[in-house]
């Protein structure tokens, strides 16, 4: 019920955003193959485009997920209408990660191929980028996972700031990156007793060594884990997201 | 059925707009919530609903706390902000999605009262005025047939026959299972509708009385001259000095509420029945 009264108030707002999303879509992929060599978007580049909007998307989408309740007209008709605040919640959550997912993912293929289709060239086969397939070599968790992530914060910021949910989120997140990364940039220098070129958090360490760089990044295998980590901290905040909501007052 | 207990309420630590308040409203009853403006009769609506959290004290529906916020309680309660929302659609469409949260919702009476306030049921709601959606609102609450209505400033944004038609509606509504909560500054929009007055005041509630209680105690008229009467309160007035006397002879008089409210809001606290010692195990 909750579900389909949700739809029922909200599928015109969504239906113009996925037309939105096609056209930034379609007119970025467009030029980004035009300006391409021989007018190809090689398999890696159609994965930075499916990677890089789905965190501008899905966080913007989330950040959206519960603005309403700063607007107290809407917050007084959301929270008194008879049902749990879970299933408030779940509602949200369920539009702005699985219909999101499969909505963004339908229209990333349809307008690849199109693009592709738009500048084939006779006795060139490209290949079309498949998420599915690169479970393998890690992409396939680091894509998700880092999306849940982006996606959990930007769904806890819509909860949690009454203003300008997006801009505000990221703000927060930016802040707390720089923060951490001059804290374990120090911590790091101090724990190996080196002077480092660069100490990325979570990320690779460069150092100088009898005048040469040495770079130590991540295994395949620690990789892995971090995009696990990134999973958890991801259920972590939706589970704040959830608590935030229930307390919520007007 | 609503019971407030030792609410301490405030938006911030520093900011107390309610401390130590108690009050009990039952079913059968159109209580008229007054008070000035910033009183907090809002902020005690929202508490009521559970729509704001008290720092002590509780509020229970049926026994249950309303913080709780469980769709059983939800479902039995339906309250009407000032500020209205309504969705991009039609009255139909809204009916069909919302009403099936409400198990004890008459659609029929719902377009009853439609027809009543004459707004048509295939209009899109964000579409109309402000009084026709406040209408489609009242309607709908009242619709719900939930245990208990509480609507805030209801009259706000109605024009004058609307008001009328809202008060003949409201009565008609009003049932031996039902509590009708109506919070409002302008006193007189509640004139021949409610039953039972509650006045909130600095903080706390100064009067919580039925008008037939009120009319057995006080005598509310017009003179010229009050020389030798034992006046409780006067106004002046184009007619002459409106007036509130001890009903000591038993006359029957219609409440003044603007009267009574002037007066108890500028400090006449021998307008209630305070001295008497049982007042609060009574009333409050």
């Amino acid at each position: 019920m909750l579900f389909k009264k949700h739809t029922s108030e909200n599928y015109k707002s969504y239906l113009l955003s996925v037309g939105v999303l096609t056209g930034i879509m379609f007119l970025l992929m467009y030029f980004a193959a035009k300006i391409s060599e021989n007018y190809i978007l090689n398999s890696y580049k159609q994965m930075e485009f499916f990677w890089g909007l789905l965190i501008l998307a899905g966080t913007f989408f989330a950040s959206t997920s519960f603005a309403n309740l700063s607007d107290k007209k809407r917050a007084i008709t959301q929270l008194t209408l008879p049902a749990t605040r879970f299933e408030k919640y779940l509602v949200s959550w369920l539009y702005s990660v699985i219909i999101f997912l499969i909505v963004y993912t339908s229209i990333f293929y349809l307008v690849n191929i199109s693009i592709l289709h738009f500048f084939k060239q006779p006795g060139k086969v490209i290949k079309i980028f498949n998420i599915f397939a690169e479970t393998d070599n890690n992409i396939f968790y680091s894509v998700f996972f880092s999306f849940a992530f982006v996606q959990s914060l930007a769904f806890l910021g819509s909860v949690w700031f009454k203003k300008a949910h997006y801009i505000k989120t990221a703000f927060t997140f930016f802040l707390f990156i720089i923060i951490l990364q001059l804290l374990n940039h120090r911590f790091l220098e101090w724990f190996l007793e080196k002077d480092l070129n660069l100490a990325l958090v979570f990320g690779p360490i460069a150092f100088l060594q009898n005048k040469e760089i040495v770079i130590l990044d991540m295994s395949q295998e620690q990789a892995h884990l971090f995009s696990l980590m990134l999973l958890i901290l991801s259920f972590i905040l939706w589970t704040a997201t959830y608590y935030r909501l229930k307390e919520k007052q007007i | 059925m609503i019971q407030i207990e030792n609410l301490h309420f405030g938006y911030s630590r520093k900011s107390i707009l309610f401390q130590n308040l108690n009050l009990t409203l039952s079913r059968g009853h159109i209580y008229g919530l007054l008070g000035k403006n910033g009183a907090g009769k809002s902020t005690l609506l929202k508490n009521m609903v559970g729509l704001a959290y008290p720092q002590a004290g509780r509020c229970l529906f049926q026994g249950i706390n309303v913080a709780e916020h469980s769709p059983e309680i939800l479902s039995d309660l339906f309250f009407l902000p000032e500020e209205i929302y309504v969705p991009a659609q039609s009255v139909d469409r809204f009916v069909a999605n919302t009403a099936c949260f409400y198990p004890q919702f008459d659609e029929q009476f719902f377009y009853r009262l439609l027809e009543e306030f004459e707004v048509p049921r295939e209009a899109i709601l964000n579409r109309l005025s402000f009084g026709q959606q406040k209408k489609v609102m009242i309607s709908f609450g009242l619709a719900t047939n939930t245990a208990l209505l509480v609507m805030d400033e209801p009259t706000n944004g109605l024009d004058i026959p609307s008001k009328v038609q809202f008060r003949k509606i409201i009565a008609m509504a009003l049932t031996e299972e039902r509590c009708i909560i109506i919070s409002t500054h302008q006193v007189r929009d509640l004139d021949s509708l409610i039953d039972t007055v509650v006045v909130l005041h600095n903080r706390e509630i100064i009067l919580k009385e039925t008008l037939d209680s009120i009319a057995e105690r006080l005598y509310f008229t017009t003179i010229s001259d009050t020389t030798g009467l034992k006046v409780l309160y006067e106004e002046e007035s184009y007619r002459g000095k409106q007036v509130i006397l001890p009903n000591e002879e038993e006359r029957f008089s219609k409440v003044d509420l603007e009267l009574l409210f002037n007066a108890l809001i500028s400090g006449k606290q021998n307008l209630t029945p305070s001295s008497n010692q049982n007042y609060h195990e009574k009333y409050v």
